[in-house]
């Protein structure tokens, strides 16, 4: 954190929290990025033509320049192989980078991004596959870093080997869905969320922005912003066959 | 035992993107630790970031950039602290903001038999306390101008007809007069978290509020 520290990026960060970016592109792009297109999520879940090993020991179709990312983490976890962790790289380090840079400076993005991946490295023998796609374990990763440089506060968090932690009840075994599986389901339900609901689960999500300031930006009454994310929510959760908000 | 009372969707999602002051989240984060229903909706807000990061329009990493960290990987994973397998009452993360476990909390009486805990967050929008209310008592000094969430640690409390035990979580806004009375049988402990009360900047004012009651 020492290294971040010295950029001093409160004063962006105190302009950047009160902004919000206009509503320029609401819908979230429907096209699949190209790795995920022919990738193969485990042989058992789809089965595509044409497989093959490369020299990473990932699979690979043939369609598909990008191992599965998930796949990939895991094995760096378990081998620690600089080669296989520049492939994660060079996927991921764009999109940390924009996220960074949604809310602060490129030099304070760029050192962020750098902060994340390197957390990515020191901690992916704890990154366990069945839990969720790497994209989500990375994005929590980056999200805390983003909290911490930009506002001085932490994400408080569960810990999920906590022995004291509420045991899960066994999902029976068709409905338990692998990491990589439900971000697929998840994303092709982003696709078809209507604009409006869209549009305040990415401000939400990458303007570090509240509800109420969600709903000041957008002039619409803080309920409106509340009904539009659980709407979407619900939707997500469906997809994964979760059921309605327990209350 | 389940937890019946649990987070809104609303609460979830700010949490999970992150956009959650720091002391609303510890209420959450120990809410998710005492529920797995939650912990499973979590998952899902969670993935949404992570296919929503996918999305988002790339910002060019450059060799330079795999240079630099690549010089600062270290080729052992850093050993993780294993928790001490043992019989906390608290979870974490409460327990790290308290320094231990339940003996561990420096309570200050509040004259009425209950106390109460502050607990320092990095946020100047909440005020985090743990309160602790003696069997079959209401909950003492209870007035909040906007919204409220109390997670029960120990005991139970009624609030109305309404019963939280153990993980429930209660979110209550300026709206709802309530007096939450914990259950004859034993001591309630929870933790509660509310907007933090007005600052004033001068000393004065400040040292006549408890005075003028603002």
């Amino acid at each position: 954190m020492h290294r971040m520290r010295k950029y001093q990026p409160e004063r962006v960060i105190r302009r950047a929290r009160c902004r919000v970016t206009p509503p320029m592109s609401l819908e979230i792009s429907t096209s699949t990025p190209a790795w995920h297109k022919g990738m193969v999520l485990g042989s058992r879940i789809t089965r595509l033509p044409v497989e093959r090993k490369n020299k990473t020991g990932l699979m690979q179709t043939s369609t598909s320049p990008e191992p599965n990312m998930s796949e990939l983490l895991a094995k760096i976890g378990q081998t620690r192989n600089v080669e296989l962790f520049e492939l994660l790289f060079r996927h991921f380090a764009p999109r940390v980078k924009a996220y960074m840079a949604r809310t602060g400076s490129p030099g304070v993005a760029e050192e962020l991004m750098q902060e994340t991946m390197v957390a990515v490295w020191n901690k992916a023998a704890m990154y366990d596959p069945s839990r969720g796609a790497a994209s989500t374990w990375i994005f929590s990763i980056a999200r805390n870093l983003r909290i911490d440089a930009y506002r001085r506060e932490k994400h408080p968090e569960f810990d999920p080997e906590d022995p004291m932690l509420q045991p899960e009840a066994e999902p029976a075994a068709d409905r338990r869905l692998e990491g990589e599986q439900s971000a697929k389901l998840i994303r092709d339900a982003l696709t078809t969320l209507p604009p409006d609901q869209a549009e305040v689960l990415r401000l939400a999500f990458f303007e570090d922005n509240s509800q109420s300031t969600i709903a000041a930006a957008l002039d619409l009454p803080l309920g409106t912003v509340k009904s539009r994310m659980r709407l979407a929510f619900a939707k997500l959760r469906g997809v994964l066959g979760q059921t309605g908000e327990p209350s | 035992m389940t937890t019946r009372h649990h987070l809104g969707d609303d609460l979830l999602l700010s949490y999970a993107a992150g956009s959650l002051a720091e002391g609303w989240s510890l209420a959450v984060a120990t809410h998710l630790a005492l529920c797995a229903e939650c912990r499973a909706r979590l998952a899902v807000a969670e993935a949404a970031g992570g296919q929503l990061l996918e999305t988002l329009g790339l910002e060019p990493a450059t060799d330079a950039s795999w240079t630099a960290v690549r010089a600062r990987l270290s080729a052992a994973p850093k050993a993780q602290p294993k928790p001490k397998a043992g019989t906390a009452i608290l979870p974490k993360p409460l327990r790290d903001y308290i320094g231990g476990d339940i003996d561990a909390i420096r309570w200050q009486m509040l004259g009425t038999g209950a106390a109460q805990a502050r607990l320092k967050t990095g946020d100047r929008e909440t005020q985090v306390r743990l309160l602790k209310i003696p069997a079959g008592q209401p909950v003492p000094e209870h007035s909040h101008r906007g919204r409220e969430l109390t997670v029960v640690l120990t005991g139970a409390f009624h609030d109305g007809e309404t019963l939280f035990e153990r993980g429930d979580i209660e979110d209550a806004d300026a709206s709802i007069q309530h007096i939450p009375t914990a259950t004859p049988d034993a001591d309630c402990i929870c933790l509660a978290v509310t907007d933090a009360p007005l600052r004033f900047r001068s000393w004065i004012v400040r040292a006549l509020q408890p005075i003028l009651g603002i």
